[in-house]
């Protein structure tokens, strides 16, 4: 049996109520993803959400049909590490992931965990999957993948690559997608105060843009603009840096503004958000650690 | 003397805003800066000496801040996250290197209004340097602490109210 198969899966009776389902786990029922699915027999489906990627789809359905087989034949580990590690090479990242799925939409009312793959080949409706992908995977309770994922490892004959890569995102709190409620923003007068929406490229925009911070100075934290910008910030009580604030936005600009501990004032006007961005960004945040 | 639109509202009075977005929370509990900025923190649309506006209300002319806060979100359909307050000492000042006051600016349907308001600031720098003053001189609380800022206006407020339709 393939190691990753051996995330284990819930049985009826931890189901949540339709209605908790609905309202606080899984915002994003019809987002486009797509999902393998290992059901109680470790059996496989492939699910494909609203949107079909046509090349990563027709990538991943040759890859189940060359290499797995649906009948009573055990998926056989080493083909889908080599698919894993040869195929998807070429796409430079991937992430593997567990989570529940609605289990009202199982005819059989059985919890499954679906074993879903995304992919980022630095494009970005992939992305953007990507990050839906990662907004129903912060409703899920990570600690069974983790573990999963951590004895696949230790139990793999294969190179260790890409579960070391999948563990460090599992256990990588600022993986989750920090905007994956921004789409409340995206209506006029938001605030009540006449706020002008928050556009879907603003979003995706500031999706790429947190992609590319350094980790210098760890995640910001990050608000709604009522001019329709996405706004970060830090803010230290020590160090060389106070505050540094990046606005994002309208569309796909950014802007900063950083106070010293000296007091000294410095900023970066209005640029694009470009390939060119995490130079800066490097520099940027280099700069003012100092 | 009652205050008239357009005066600068009395030292000892305390500004207060209604937020509308927990996203303004931090994650450590402070207000981030963007609830200071964006449309809500905009240049003023008719002709006025200042430049940029921040719209609020005035805690003397309130009747009772937590329920005409709550109604606000109510009839807005917006989340009561909380009110952000100062007095209006602290708020006159040009720390931010901008001058900076709260001038009473009522209009019918709310006689309570008034803005702090920011001279001289034109550009982009100049808003971030304000957003930055005012993150580190405005004070918040949650929705449930409202309760706070009116023991401020028991303290501060002298011993009659300066317009006749407020109470209490």
């Amino acid at each position: 049996m393939n190691a990753l198969s051996r995330v284990k899966v819930k049985t009826a009776g931890t189901s949540p109520t339709q209605e908790a389902w609905h309202s606080a786990r899984n915002i994003n029922l019809d987002i486009p993803i797509i999902t393998i699915v290992l059901d109680t027999r470790a059996r496989l489906q492939v699910m494909e959400g609203q949107h079909r990627f046509s090349a990563l789809t027709g990538l991943l359905d040759n890859a189940i049909r060359k290499h797995v087989s649906l009948g009573p034949e055990p998926w056989v580990a080493s083909n889908f590490e080599q698919y894993l590690t040869e195929s998807l090479r070429g796409l430079k990242l991937f992430r593997v992931g567990s989570k529940s799925v609605d289990p009202f939409l199982s005819k059989r009312g059985d919890m499954y965990h679906e074993l879903s793959i995304l992919f980022d080949p630095a494009c970005e409706h992939v992305n953007n999957l990507w990050s839906s992908f990662i907004t129903r995977q912060s409703h899920t309770s990570a600690s069974e993948t983790i573990a999963a994922v951590f004895h696949s490892k230790q139990n793999s004959s294969a190179a260790t690559t890409n579960y070391d890569q999948l563990l460090e995102w599992l256990t990588e709190p600022k993986t989750l997608d920090p905007l994956a409620h921004f789409g409340k923003y995206s209506t006029p007068n938001w605030d009540g105060y006449d706020a002008e929406p928050i556009g879907q490229e603003t979003i995706d925009a500031a999706r790429s843009f947190l992609r590319m911070l350094p980790d210098t100075f760890g995640g910001p934290d990050i608000a709604p603009g009522s001019d329709g910008t996405i706004g970060l910030e830090w803010v230290f009580a020590d160090g060389p840096l106070r505050k540094l604030f990046v606005d994002i936005g309208p569309a796909s600009v950014w802007s900063a503004y950083w106070r010293r501990a000296s007091g000294e004032r410095g900023g970066l006007p209005h640029e694009k958000i470009t390939s060119q961005t995490k130079d800066v960004l490097e520099k940027v945040f280099k700069d003012l650690s100092t | 003397m009652p205050i008239a639109a357009g005066d600068p509202a009395e030292i000892w009075d305390v500004w207060t805003r209604v937020i509308t977005s927990e996203d303004y929370w931090t994650t450590d509990g402070r207000l981030h800066n963007k609830a200071f900025s964006g449309k809500a923190f905009a240049p003023p649309d008719n002709p006025s000496p200042w430049t940029y506006e921040l719209s609020g209300r005035l805690l003397s002319l309130i009747e009772h801040l937590e329920k005409e806060s709550v109604a606000f979100c109510r009839t807005k359909q917006k989340d009561f996250a909380g009110v952000m307050y100062q007095n209006v000492e602290n708020l006159r000042s040009d720390g931010s290197g901008f001058p900076i006051d709260v001038i009473y600016t009522p209009y019918d349907e709310d006689k309570a209004h008034s803005d702090v308001v920011v001279y001289q600031a034109t550009d982009k720098s100049h808003i971030f340097a304000v957003r930055d003053w005012l993150q580190d001189f405005i004070q918040h609380v949650r929705a449930d602490k409202v309760a706070a800022i009116c023991a401020l206006r028991r303290r501060a407020e002298p011993a009659s109210p300066r317009l006749g339709l407020v109470g209490s």
